[in-house]
């Protein structure tokens, strides 16, 4: 595992190295922010609910991240082939899921920071009120679970074209797939989706996590997709060898 | 050759083990559906099965629940309070109901309905025969020339032996353990209860099927098609006329009408004078099913032609009405039934009635008996069309009272029973309910009450000792001009329930409690003028007479889960010294007010702005008591007294026989000998109405005098608009505080909860009650806390920007160098 947190460390230096980590992170916040205030449109004022709750965010954040999340993995692997240096990295003792590991695990990384610089959003709500921390912890469990999930799809973008526009593109089609798509096209094909597809559908799965609860089958899921999107990169970065 | 053998293998060794791990990810993620860890994180628990909750699962072992769940839910659902999300709704509603069958180990089974098989239907109309309610979305479909709104249901019927009970509609999951739990216990009370019933549920079914089979075949012959009458040969009798054809049709199958319908007279007679006198619920459908009979006996006359006589319609029509009156009959019937099979076991809460209290029934009698309006309006039709509009205001009145009792109570599973002033407590009322009455209680109602608590019924006393009205309409002084508009009013009520509370201890204040910092608001209504135009508008200010308390007793039942509580124009309550050092009485202060509250005699000045400066201006007293709860060995107020006679009974019009009775000598003697001296008894005292305030009759049409009448005066016109005006100064009243009313009604859910004896249900109800207030902010703060969270963290990320990118800078600069 050495090999992985130190690609993982070199990975989120660069981020943090690089504007990208800023534009993205400033754009997450202030999005997240002003819908957490306004709602969609502008029409939900957070004071106006006079409720001491910070489930806004949990119902805004997922969103944000599904647009802001590729444009941070899109470099990680693509500019590597583009630049020539992947080839430099393989030469290093590691194996194709380390890298890909700590490339996950650097953008990661900047997920925390990014969702640790929202706290502000709950510290405001204690200071006027009595949230339920409880329903606030595992709210951020679930972004963060989420959040990787999107993270793991737009490193598998990334490993698939060596241009970071194609792979910001195709990043964001997966997340926003995953978000967005999957209950819409399950109720497509079937009438009622039956409970073990219905659960396909990240809205669903994060529902759970946005109300205070951890439920294993949430858990399992985003890790499941997580480390097939992971594998699937593995693969894509292995096949260079078949080429 | 070697080198592309190798790649090949490659390739398929790699597409090999990612099929295998999607394959293993599939295998976890279907095997972890049936599985059920969840770490439920809230601080109450709100998303985990309670121990009542798992106890109640338990208890029965053989429930059967059958699922209606709409295939397609919609996004979203309109209702009064805003647009409803439902978005995962289902998926709530089964993973709760999937909790139950685990924790009753077996002994509850769910059963989904599915969309169906010829015969069966969909599962909306399979939802609705199930007596489910059905709700629409906004999304409508055009069928041909018709806008259709898509009925959607979510609900279910839970069987138990021989007892059912539905969950009609479940669109709120905060509630869903609280209302299947209710359920729960519920089937078992009245699974154990029915076993005693046995022979009236029998009877009442009986007599039921009877009417239901003659109304199906009096409804069925009433419609009659065309084709069917050619078949018969009737259509030329008949021509084009459809009550001849009706007719007509109901003469044909007059033979098999009297077979469907004779047998009603016999079971009434038979089985429905055994049931009567046992179960009020039986007599009220046994009454209902001879209405039935005698309604059918007509239609039987006029369709053999028997009952045209002079000064009645022709038979046609009048078969026509009588098809009609005995389609709404049976239904009277059909609720009359099911009000039977569901009494078993349901006790009664009291509400006391005839002081101005909050009363939600509707009056038992007409304000003006319609034979006395026609009189009076002979001589003088102004003073017909008067007496007629107070007639439709006192409607008004009872229909909104009705709905109020139905909507808050009915519905939500409590069976609610008026008692009148002059009325004894009966026995299957388990708990009386004073409801903030703005008269004083006579005798008779203060003895009531004193038995009902020595006798261990839980008695709930709520005051309102101020009435307050930031708007008020008054009728002109001359006739002619428009109403007035009065502003700020608040008058004290003439209740004397501080003399009644005395008696046990309980000393209930007429101060009012107002607070500097922690207030809800009130909602003012005004008109504002706008180029020429008059529009209404609505403007929400913090409002020191509505403290909200967050102090509560957390050991009791009532207020364990509860974080905040705003209570209208309250008072305070406070044991007395001797009740407070008598160690026989559990006393808890249920309710306080804040360290900024302050007490002081009212009256006050009602203007919000003028209010709230004063109150700054004023060093605070708090806290003070504002609920108080008592239970303990109390003593009679009446004891070693003359007990009160029963005063005699207003008239009730449909029951003629009752009206203006007095108690006989042995009914007196009767009561002296079960009056109670001393009993342990629960009592709960709230020094404020919660913001629901009594409509009554007597308060709105105050000064009716039918004698008044008799001649025509400016004066009459001038009560009439005074009377409308008070309607709708009791419209303003509830509006300044409604948006308070949805919690507060929770809270009110939680008091009768307590007051049946089921105290797992208050804790439980709660958990679904979780809303959390934040402090009130003033528009400034709001901007300047909302500018420092937008702008904040998004600087501080670029400052940690700079930081690194000026560390970086200096790191290379000393490589350089």
């Amino acid at each position: 595992m050495k090999p992985v947190w130190i690609l993982a460390r070199r990975e989120m230096a660069a981020t943090f190295d690089s504007p990208i980590a800023y534009i993205a992170g400033t754009l997450f916040l202030v999005a997240t922010g002003l819908l957490f205030f306004f709602g969609l449109g502008g029409t939900d004022d957070f004071f106006a609910g006079r409720e001491a709750t910070v489930r806004p965010l949990f119902d805004y954040a997922p969103w944000v991240l599904a647009v802001i999340l590729p444009a941070v993995t899109m470099r990680l692997l693509a500019e590597e082939k583009r630049q020539g240096t992947l080839e430099l990295l393989v030469t290093l003792p590691v194996t194709d899921l380390q890298i890909v590991l700590g490339k996950l695990l650097g953008a990661v990384g900047f997920l925390v920071v990014a969702l640790a610089m929202t706290l502000v959003l709950p510290a405001l709500v204690l200071s006027i009120g009595h949230p339920d921390i409880g329903a606030i912890v595992g709210g951020y469990v679930g972004l963060l679970l989420i959040g990787t999930t999107f993270l793991a799809l737009g490193v598998m973008a990334s490993t698939w074209t060596q241009n970071q526009i194609v792979a910001f593109i195709v990043g964001l089609m997966l997340c926003m797939f995953f978000w967005t798509a999957t209950d819409a096209l399950l109720r497509l094909v079937f009438d009622q989706p039956p409970p073990a597809l219905a659960l396909l559908s990240f809205q669903s799965q994060f529902a759970d996590f946005a109300r205070g609860v951890i439920d294993l089958r949430s858990v399992l899921y985003f890790l499941s997709v997580t480390t097939l999107a992971v594998l699937a990169s593995t693969y894509a970065l292995r096949s260079r060898h078949w080429q | 050759m070697a080198e592309t053998k190798n790649k090949s293998n490659g390739r398929v060794d790699g597409l090999v083990m990612l099929g295998a791990a999607i394959g293993v990810a599939v295998l976890v993620n279907a095997l972890a559906v049936s599985t059920a860890v969840r770490l439920d994180l809230t601080e109450q628990q709100v998303h985990t099965l309670s121990e009542a909750s798992v106890t109640a699962a338990r208890a029965l072992d053989d429930v059967t629940v059958t699922v209606f769940i709409s295939r397609k839910l919609p996004e979203t659902i309109p209702t009064p309070q805003g647009k409803v999300p439902l978005k995962g709704i289902d998926r709530a509603f089964r993973d709760k109901l999937a909790e139950y069958a685990r924790a009753a180990g077996g002994h509850l089974k769910l059963v989904y309905a599915e969309d169906g098989s010829p015969g069966v239907g969909t599962i909306e109309e399979q939802g609705e025969a199930a007596k489910l309610e059905t709700f629409s979305s906004t999304e409508a479909q055009v069928t041909g020339s018709t806008l259709k709104f898509q009925k959607y249901v979510l609900g279910a019927t839970f069987h138990y032996k021989t007892v059912s009970e539905v969950l009609p509609k479940a669109l709120s999951p905060g509630f869903y353990e609280f209302e299947m739990t209710q359920i729960l216990l519920r089937l078992k009370e009245k699974y154990e209860q029915s076993q005693l019933m046995k022979e009236p549920l029998a009877q009442g079914k009986a007599i039921f099927d009877g009417v239901k089979r003659c109304n199906e075949a009096v409804q069925q012959a009433a419609k009659v098609e065309e084709a069917k009458e050619q078949d018969a040969g009737l259509s030329l009798k008949g021509g084009n006329d459809p009550n001849q054809k009706r007719l007509n049709a109901m003469q044909a199958a007059a033979a098999d009408l009297d077979k469907a319908c004779a047998p009603i007279s016999g079971l009434v007679a038979g089985d429905g004078a055994k049931l009567k006198g046992k179960n009020r619920f039986g007599d009220h459908l046994v009454d209902n099913a001879a209405e039935f009979d005698k309604a059918w006996q007509e239609l039987k006359r006029a369709t053999s032609g028997q009952a045209s006589a002079e000064g009645q319609p022709p038979p046609a029509i009048m078969v026509q009405q009588l098809a009609l009156m005995l389609d709404q009959l049976f239904h009277e019937v059909d609720r009359a039934h099911q009000t039977l099979t569901d009494s078993p076991g349901r006790k009664a809460i009291g509400f006391l009635c005839g002081h101005d209290e909050f009363c939600p029934f509707a009056e038992a009698s007409p304000l003006v008996d319609p034979s006395v309006a026609a009189m009076l309006g002979q001589n003088n039709p102004m003073m017909k069309q008067i007496v007629q509009a107070a007639a439709q205001i006192s409607q008004a009145i009872d229909e909104t009272n009705a709905k109020i009792g139905d909507n808050l109570f009915t519905k939500r599973g409590y069976a609610i029973r008026r008692i009148g002033p002059d009325e004894a407590i009966p026995d299957d009322v388990a708990a009386l309910i004073v409801y903030a009455p703005r008269k004083p209680l006579g005798e008779y109602a203060r003895y009531q009450l004193d038995q009902a608590l020595l006798a261990g019924k839980p008695v709930v006393v709520l005051a309102q000792a101020w009435q307050v009205a930031l708007l008020n309409m008054q009728a002109p002084e001359d006739l002619g001009n428009e109403m007035r508009t009065d502003w700020s009013a608040m008058v004290a009520t003439a209740g004397n329930l501080d003399e009644v509370l005395k008696a046990y201890g309980v000393e209930l204040s007429k101060d009012p409690i107002l607070d500097s910092k922690h207030v809800e608001t009130v909602r003012v209504t005004g008109l504002v003028n706008k180029g020429g135009l008059q529009f209404q508008t609505q403007q929400d200010f913090p409002y020191a007479l509505i403290p909200v308390a967050s102090d509560f007793d957390r050991t009791h039942a009532l207020t364990r889960s509860i974080t905040s509580l705003s209570l209208p124009y309250t008072t305070s309550v406070e044991p007395s010294k001797e009740l407070a050092a008598n160690e026989a009485f559990e006393v808890s202060r249920v309710i306080r007010s804040s360290t900024s509250s302050l007490r002081k005699p009212g009256p006050v000045a009602v203007v919000p702005q003028t209010l709230k400066q004063w109150v700054l201006d004023t060093p605070p007293n708090g806290p003070h008591t504002l609920a108080l709860a008592v239970s303990g060995p109390f003593k009679s107020a009446f004891a070693g007294r003359e007990i009160p006679k029963r005063p005699a009974q207003a008239v009730d019009p449909k029951d003629p026989a009752s009206a203006g009775q007095k108690p006989t000598d042995a009914e007196y003697e009767l009561a002296k000998r079960a009056f109670k001296a001393e009993g342990k008894g629960k009592l709960l005292v709230i020094a404020s109405n919660l913001g629901i305030e009594g409509l009554s009759r007597s308060d709105v049409l105050a000064g009716f005098d039918l004698g008044k009448f008799q001649q025509f005066s400016p004066d009459s016109i001038k009560a009439f608009t005074q009377w409308q005006a008070n309607f709708q100064n009791w419209q303003i009243r509830i509006g300044q505080v409604s948006h308070l009313l949805n919690e507060n009604l929770q809270f009110l859910s939680n008091i009768l909860d307590w007051a049946s004896a089921h105290e797992a249900l208050v804790a439980i109800r709660s958990k679904g009650d979780a809303r959390r207030p934040m402090d009130d902010l003033d528009p400034d703060k709001q901007k300047s806390l909302r500018l420092a969270a937008l702008i904040g963290s998004p600087l501080l990320l670029i400052l940690l920007g700079l930081v690194r990118w000026r560390l970086r800078l200096a790191r290379n600069r000393s490589l350089n160098v």
